[in-house]
């Protein structure tokens, strides 16, 4: 277990302090059983109880990390596979809302190129209305296997994406009727009820990972979430989405940067390296769109990654589980070892959010990570951060 | 155009079909909108000189109008001929079958006092870009007006009609012709029959 920095990694910002560190429980609600790789996932071996059981175990999770102190809980959107079954995101978040009685209920995102844009604004109004105004709105493009979902052309992405993400914010904030001229999208009368109870509308992540997306991040004053990535990627990411805040008049803080990282909490590293290593044989855990090559292949020709192609590609690829900790992409081991590695995101990333993805397959042990986290991690990070 | 003002000319005129009016003042090129309307509409672009708006004014024009334009016609005004238009519909509504607003300037007091009384349908547009006019400002003229859509144009400033004539062109297209019920569309999903 690694204790000391990152390799190569030099010490290179200087943090700018806000609130306390945040932690945030990302539990993917991944399918506990048995299926097969690629994407998309064939039905053949679906399990109907085991379904039931896995979003029963994915919301006692939830449960558990409000109870023991996380601040958020966050949940994705991913579609046609057994990596994860929301894949309607503010479905499983309405019944959060019955449950997540004191967190932050952080839906990280909708992949709203491929959505309603109008539905999206509604839905969101809907949690923010049921929680009293606990909800984070992410907004993302989604990794690219999801255009196949609905067939949309990933070469469009970006410009639906951005067109977008503006009706959303229109849509809450604008009290009259209004139509909408677009270049992707057009509507007639946009009214929408129930409004958000934040004013003038929740908080909004997207990611950030690649240079395109953290530049209009930066530029709209959005917070930056970075996830599939490690900390020299990371540090890249947030180095440009400071330099062009401060170009477009602002400076964002720690707590505008979410930082999502794979994660297991075991009462010694022995124990958590051990439990974590036996998942390997259960199912994928790697990017949807690697897991199918013809895929990622028409999705790159199609235009979708960008001008920084080969590190958005680089920073899917699987890795070994000493290099993932090395890099930070994944913190594992017992509380004081997480602390440390935790302590090392924030210090050379200065991301004030960590998104920890709960291995959320391993029954009790799942259950006792989450509570070590609330216990002995939670209070440490809340050390970090303070001005 | 043989009107009975030195104020107000006819610029150009293109394609058949119901009678649109698109007011701008003098010395504009036409508007990059005219190809697009020209398919469906008799579309006149009127150039009207520096006089201020004023019911006056409005006479005026509906004078002048009536010379080429015998039925009600759409009449298309930008954010220098707006406030004019809106006394037209208010003097003269038999003239207008209604009206397309493109990033108009606030109300002023006098019109703000007319403006209920201006029952002709209104659609008003405004950029999602546009700082001077702002689709915020858009709600002033939904809630004066009784009969008033309002659309936003995305990634548009003021010169929406220059930047994205086919958005414009089409949203305003569709307006004139169906007014009210443009909320409701008429286009078909079906892919494959």
């Amino acid at each position: 277990m690694p204790g000391g920095r990152f390799r190569n990694v030099p010490r290179s910002r200087t943090t700018v302090k806000s609130a306390p560190m945040k932690a945030a429980l990302f539990v993917p609600v991944r399918y506990t059983g048995v299926a097969d790789s690629g994407w998309p996932v064939s039905g053949g071996k679906y399990s109907i109880d085991t379904a039931e059981k896995s979003m029963a175990a994915a919301m006692n999770q939830f449960k558990l990390a409000d109870e023991v102190g996380f601040d958020w809980v966050t949940l994705a959107e991913h579609h046609y596979s057994p990596f994860s079954l929301t894949p309607n995101p503010m479905v499983i978040a309405g019944a959060m809302t019955q449950v997540v009685k004191r967190a932050k209920i952080a839906l990280l995102g909708a992949n709203i190129p491929i959505l309603n844009p109008v539905r999206v604004a509604e839905e969101f109004a809907m949690l923010d209305t049921m929680t009293g105004g606990r909800i984070i709105a992410g907004m993302l493009r989604g990794s690219p296997n999801e255009y196949v979902t609905y067939n949309i052309n990933p070469a469009e992405s970006r410009g639906r994406f951005e067109e977008a993400m503006q009706i959303i914010r229109m849509a809450w904030t604008e009290t009259e009727p209004f139509g909408w001229q677009g270049r992707y999208y057009e509507y007639r009368t946009i009214s929408i009820w129930p409004r958000p109870v934040q004013q003038p509308h929740p908080r909004i992540f997207m990611s950030g990972s690649s240079p395109e997306s953290g530049e209009f991040a930066a530029r709209n004053r959005i917070g930056l979430g970075l996830a599939f990535t490690n900390v020299p990627q990371a540090q890249k990411s947030v180095e440009l989405y400071r330099r062009v805040a401060a170009e477009a008049g602002w400076t964002p803080t720690d707590d505008d940067i979410i930082y999502r990282v794979i994660t297991h909490v075991g009462e010694t590293d022995e124990d958590a390296v051990h439990a974590y290593s036996n998942l390997s044989k259960i199912g994928p855990r790697g990017s949807l769109t690697l897991a199918n090559r013809n895929l990622e292949s028409a999705v790159d020709s199609a235009g979708y990654y960008g001008k920084d192609r080969e590190g958005q590609r680089a920073r899917l690829m699987p890795r070994s589980m000493q290099e993932s900790i090395e890099i930070g992409s994944m913190v594992i081991g017992s509380p004081e070892t997480v602390c440390k590695q935790i302590e090392r995101i924030h210090r050379e990333v200065g991301a004030g959010i960590i998104d920890m993805t709960v291995a959320n397959d391993l029954g009790d042990k799942t259950l006792r990570s989450i509570e070590l986290i609330g216990e002995k991690v939670i209070p440490f990070m809340r050390t970090l951060g303070t001005a | 155009m043989n009107a009975p003002s030195p104020h107000i000319r006819l610029r150009d005129e293109a394609g058949q079909g119901p009678a649109v009016v698109i007011l701008q003042p003098a010395g504009q090129p036409v508007s990059k909108i005219v190809p697009d309307l020209a398919r469906d509409y008799r579309v006149l672009t009127v150039e009207v000189g520096a006089t201020a708006a004023s019911p006056g004014a409005a006479q005026e024009l509906a004078a002048a109008l009536a010379h080429i334009v015998p039925e009600p016609a759409g009449v298309i005004a930008g954010n220098a001929t707006a406030p004019l238009a809106l006394w037209l519909a208010a003097e003269k509504p038999d003239a207008v079958a209604a009206l397309g607003l493109i990033a108009p300037p606030p109300l002023d007091a006098a019109l703000r006092e007319k403006a209920a009384a201006i029952a002709t349908a209104t659609l008003v547009l405004f950029g999602t870009r546009d700082a001077a006019n702002p689709p915020t400002a858009g709600r002033a003229f939904r809630l004066a007006l009784p009969n008033c859509q309002m659309l936003f144009v995305y990634d548009a400033t003021g010169a929406m009609a220059e930047e994205r004539p086919q958005a414009v062109a089409a949203a305003l297209d569709e307006f004139l012709q169906r007014r009210e019920k443009f909320i409701v569309t008429t286009r078909s999903g079906q892919l494959y029959p």
